[in-house]
């Protein structure tokens, strides 16, 4: 379990979450008697996320963040675990109490030319959220929409509330759907990859926003992102997943300038940096992420980690605090 | 030692028909690539990246026109060359490596087939020879040779793009264009990747075209860089000054708009508003509608690329007082 000194209550309280999908097989196979077999997209992951914080996500394709993410609001049903939000538990929410709590608990998609709906306006597109819950009366709906799309810097509103998606850019897209998140008054927003679709100019655009929101309204945000650059830029903490696990969590300017996993600190070296003069990285740890169906024993790094000893194959390492706030999954800071 | 230009591109323009209007996705652009060396094409979508390389390779889709300019693939001008002509040349002197070629293999071929395809179009060889050379190939880009007869399927996502760089290098072109090779990778493959591409190009002397939107990844590769927007070089020169002293607003833009991750965090200064549509680009410089120090003269007079210091071009008015050099 993970212990914080010092911290206030946490807003999302994560405890052994874990999702498999099954694998499909065929009926010969089944009829054979195989075993079913599962991906491990999020294998027993807690965590603690406190309010008002950004908390980063990190990790390569294939490593359970985007799950993990979905899971947390309950947009994919868990096979095991809670998740308490605010004394309660979610997973076992049902009905209209439910949806009281999918109201307050957002998310903004990766790519905005899928997410949004290209045959409504943007008006339509921020007010259906309003609609279905009810939460302002038809004449007031407007007022609500207008203000939320001046939040996230569409101004000025009147300019942008007739218009159809196809009329914005991307950037201005994204931003319609934070707006949607918004008119909510959600405490929490789960923002998978927001910026990985965007040219790079129109990027920062829509991380300010990001970041005047967290100001202004105190939402939490998980901000889930395959760069790290990225991830320190805009967290407060920074967790790290590969192959379904938490390997590290720390403070992100710790996490970058410490890191401890050996996944981490390979992570990190890998990232080019946009200055010629800069030393190359070198890259110790050889090949790609394995396949989450059958992945290696022990350690789930250890086939790939430069600093692999025995006990790893064997073992799986738990995630420990090793330093106030910095926790780390691996045996080298383990000893017995 | 004599630096020769293995390719030199001059005033090309080449415009997409659409109806009755054009879209200008290259648009008078020059530069040259010397031996050995690596040229990064910077730019953001739709700035006419992708085009420059499809012009050269002569892969244009139908509606594709060149308007003017001269192409030359050392010293001769390819454009003058007929289609019989060219496809001589094309992936024996100039091959590519196309954005998403790693998932452009043939499924129901083995990788090695494929890459021996490419050889026995252009050389005379028994299949015998043409095994051994995409083995010594498989060797070259780091994929065990014993994984010759693989399918694509049998191969991870950094294997296959290890696979396109072979099949570009299989006839030893002189210089390969590389479009957006690592942008679908992970973040550590893209490292084993970059550090492959220099070890090639140290080890073939090879010259490259690197085209990525990704400032860090050129300057990790190349020895020069063109900054391109909406179809135009904006600035152009030897990478070390240019990442030190970036002088065009929108390479400073796009520099500062990266976060990096060995600085203190600070705060990300976007670029206002989105590249303009270029069947129809702004008059004067492209930029100017989203340039922070724009004033009367980039609304009406286009920049030229001047020299700001040696090997150091720059479009912009903000350097070019009067009409002398600077």
């Amino acid at each position: 379990m993970i212990k914080v000194i010092k911290m206030p209550e946490p807003l999302i309280k994560a405890i052994n979450v874990k999702k498999y999908f099954p694998v499909r097989m065929s009926f010969i196979r089944s009829l054979k008697g195989e075993e079913q077999k599962w991906v491990k997209a999020v294998d027993d992951i807690s965590i603690d996320i406190y309010p008002k914080e950004i908390l980063g996500l990190a990790g390569e394709s294939g490593s359970g963040k985007t799950t993990f993410g979905r899971t947390l609001i309950r947009l994919i049903e868990p096979t095991a675990g809670s998740v308490i939000y605010k004394n309660v538990d979610i997973f076992k929410l049902k009905g209209s109490e439910l949806k009281n709590y999918r109201r307050k608990l957002q998310i903004i998609f990766q790519d905005p030319y899928d997410s949004i709906n290209p045959r409504l306006t943007i008006r339509d597109v921020v007010a259906e959220g309003l609609l279905v819950n009810k939460l302002v009366s038809k004449d007031k709906v407007d007022e609500a929409v207008a203000s939320a799309l001046e939040d996230v810097k569409l101004t000025p509103p009147e300019e942008f509330i007739n218009r159809y998606p196809h009329e914005l850019s991307g950037g201005q897209r994204q931003r319609v759907a934070i707006a949607r998140a918004l008119v909510l008054k959600p405490d929490f927003i789960v923002a998978d990859e927001p910026v990985s679709m965007l040219d790079v100019s129109i990027r920062a655009e829509v991380l300010n926003v990001m970041l005047d929101l967290k100001e202004k309204y105190g939402i939490t945000f998980l901000f889930i992102t395959h760069d790290l650059a990225l991830a320190k830029h805009m967290s407060d903490r920074i967790a790290v997943m590969y192959l379904g696990k938490l390997v590290e969590l720390a403070d992100s300017e710790k996490l970058i300038d410490n890191p401890l996993h050996p996944y981490t600190q390979a992570l990190i070296a890998a990232i080019p940096i946009p200055d010629p003069t800069a030393k190359k990285a070198e890259v110790k740890i050889k090949g790609e992420i394995p396949s989450p169906i059958n992945p290696p024993s022990g350690c789930r790094f250890h086939p790939r980690c430069p600093y692999v000893f025995d006990r790893c194959k064997v073992e799986e390492p738990k995630l420990k605090e090793v330093e106030p706030g910095h926790f780390v999954a691996c045996h080298l800071y383990d000893k017995p | 030692m004599q630096v020769s230009e293995v390719l030199k591109v001059e005033g090309l323009k080449m415009y997409y028909r659409m109806g009755k209007t054009y879209v200008k996705a290259v648009d008078d652009i020059s530069f040259e690539v010397q031996k050995g060396k690596c040229l990064g094409l910077a730019g953001e979508s739709g700035s006419g990246k992708t085009s420059i390389a499809a012009t050269i390779m002569r892969i244009l889709p139908k509606n594709g026109q060149i308007i003017s300019g001269n192409i030359y693939l050392d010293g001769q001008d390819i454009l003058k060359l007929s289609e019989e002509e060219f496809r001589k040349i094309r992936w024996v002197k100039v091959a590519m490596v196309p954005q998403a070629s790693m998932n452009a293999f043939d499924p129901v071929f083995t990788i090695g087939d494929q890459i021996m395809e490419a050889i026995l179009t252009h050389k005379n060889m028994s299949k015998d020879e043409a095994i051994s050379r995409v083995k010594e190939l498989f060797q070259l880009v780091g994929i065990d040779p014993s994984r010759i007869n693989n399918y694509p399927h049998e191969f991870s996502g950094g294997m296959k793009q290890r696979a396109a760089i072979a099949m570009a290098l299989a006839n030893n072109p002189d210089i390969i264009i590389l479009d957006e090779p690592t942008t679908a990778l992970d973040v550590i493959v893209q490292a084993q990747v970059l550090s492959l591409l220099r070890n090639l190009k140290q080890k073939l002397n090879i010259s490259m075209i690197l085209i990525t939107h990704d400032l860090s990844i050129i300057a990790d590769l190349c020895d020069s860089v063109a900054v391109m927007y909406a179809g135009k070089i904006v600035e152009y020169g030897d990478i070390y000054k240019i990442y030190k002293n970036p002088k065009h607003p929108y390479t400073q833009g796009l520099l500062g708009a990266f976060p990096n991750i060995r600085a203190k965090k600070q705060k990300l200064i976007g670029i206002p508003g989105a590249p303009p549509n270029l069947a129809n680009p702004p008059p004067g410089c492209r930029f100017h509608p989203r340039c922070p120090y724009d004033f009367d003269r980039c609304k009406v007079e286009e920049p030229k690329l001047k020299e700001v210091e040696p090997g150091h071009f720059v479009a912009c008015h903000l350097y070019d007082k009067g009409d002398q050099n600077a």
